[in-house]
């Protein structure tokens, strides 16, 4: 019986020495050995003893590409003020150029919007903007490759619509039975002008021959506008005078060339009547 | 009988008591200073690097504007000779 307690006791406190070694070998397993240690942290401190070379080096390089951007910048604003100078003008003087061509540009936008008809009756717009580009043209600022590039556009914007012009717009009108010519020029959505029906004739040449034998359901031509190489003769003039004009032949001498391109609605050399349209011939 | 018990066990103690001995005690760790120390740079290490990729991407974006600044350079002196040698100054 005493043997048996005396096992138990040995038993219990082998059991205890056990447990302590064994939490002493756990704990001791969390903790890094002082081998280990030197060796991480000298390799640590190289690393970053290399991190800071690097840096350093970065810093400068950086400093130097800044000082040599600075450099450039200067060079590049130097040029463009040697650039106004020669042009005679500064960077708002062109900036203000630019916009005015921009400023074309949109309005030629808006003008190649319209239907052809109002395009016909804006055609002085149109007019306008090409004598604007025209005047552009002659600044020394158009030099610039910047402007030159807009202007090539606007040149581009401006042929496109210029095709979109029609050369002239019409209204069309039934004949109706009892009508005649003068009835229809005097009718207020017409002419609101007997005196006019000239012009009726005139542009609708091809189907009336005789102005006085005009057909119920024949459908006429309502010239709303003057055409690109037409004149709408006015009172007082005469074949001289209108080949002088500068949208005509710019030459008075040149009279019989308008009289060759018009002579089957003209009765005679001397003979002009006010509202009768003339055919421009080209030269 | 009991006795030769006693014996053996106390030597059994003694015995186990200088292995637990061995294994515990005679390897040498780091101690908790050592290791804020190691920690300490190895953070600092990381912060350098950061510091470092961020130069990096500095140095990348001078680079690509100081390129393009160089071609802008070119054009204006382009520039520059045509619009001399159009006003003939």
């Amino acid at each position: 019986m005493k043997i048996k307690g005396t096992v138990f006791s040995l038993l219990a406190v082998v059991a205890v020495l056990l447990l302590f070694t064994g939490s002493m070998v756990y704990a001791q397993a969390e903790k890094m050995k002082l081998d280990e240690y030197k060796a991480q942290l000298a390799d640590w401190q190289k690393k970053e003893t290399d991190t800071n070379t690097k840096t350093a080096a970065l810093q400068k390089e950086n400093e130097g590409l800044k000082q040599q951007l600075a450099d450039i910048q200067g060079q590049i604003d130097t040029g463009w003020a040697d650039i106004y100078k020669m042009l005679g003008t500064d960077k708002a003087g062109v900036q203000a150029y630019g916009a005015d061509l921009d400023a074309i540009g949109t309005q030629i936008d808006a003008l190649a919007g319209l239907s052809p008809e109002d395009l016909f009756r804006r055609k002085t717009e149109v007019a306008d903007l090409e004598a604007k580009i025209a005047q552009a043209k002659g600044n020394k600022i158009a030099i610039l490759s910047e402007m030159e590039g807009k202007l090539a556009n606007l040149d581009t914007q401006l042929a496109g619509l210029k095709a979109k012009v029609p050369d002239n717009i019409y209204d069309k009108y039934t004949v109706l039975k009892g009508d005649y010519l003068w009835k229809i020029s005097k009718k207020p959505d017409i002419y609101n002008d007997p005196f006019q029906w000239i012009r009726i004739f005139c542009v609708n040449r091809d189907q009336i021959k005789n102005p006085d034998l005009i057909h119920p359901d024949q459908d006429l031509k309502i010239a709303r506008g003057v055409g690109k190489n037409e004149y709408l003769v006015v009172k007082g003039d005469y074949l001289r005078k209108i080949a002088g004009l500068p949208n005509v032949l710019n030459d008075p001498a040149k009279w019989t060339k308008l009289y060759e391109a018009n002579k089957d609605i003209l009765i005679n050399k001397e003979m002009l009547y006010p509202y009768q349209v003339l055919t421009i011939p080209k030269e | 009988m009991a006795r030769k018990i006693r014996v053996l066990a106390a030597g059994l103690l003694v015995v186990l008591f200088t292995v637990s001995l061995f294994v515990s005690g005679c390897t040498r760790y780091a101690n908790e200073k050592q290791m804020t120390t190691l920690e300490e740079t190895k953070a600092a290490t990381n912060a350098a690097n950061d510091n470092v990729a961020k130069l990096e991407k500095e140095n990348a974006d001078l680079k690509a504007k100081l390129a393009a600044k160089q071609a802008e350079l070119k054009q204006v002196q382009a520039e520059k000779d045509k619009v001399k040698s159009k006003t003939g100054q």
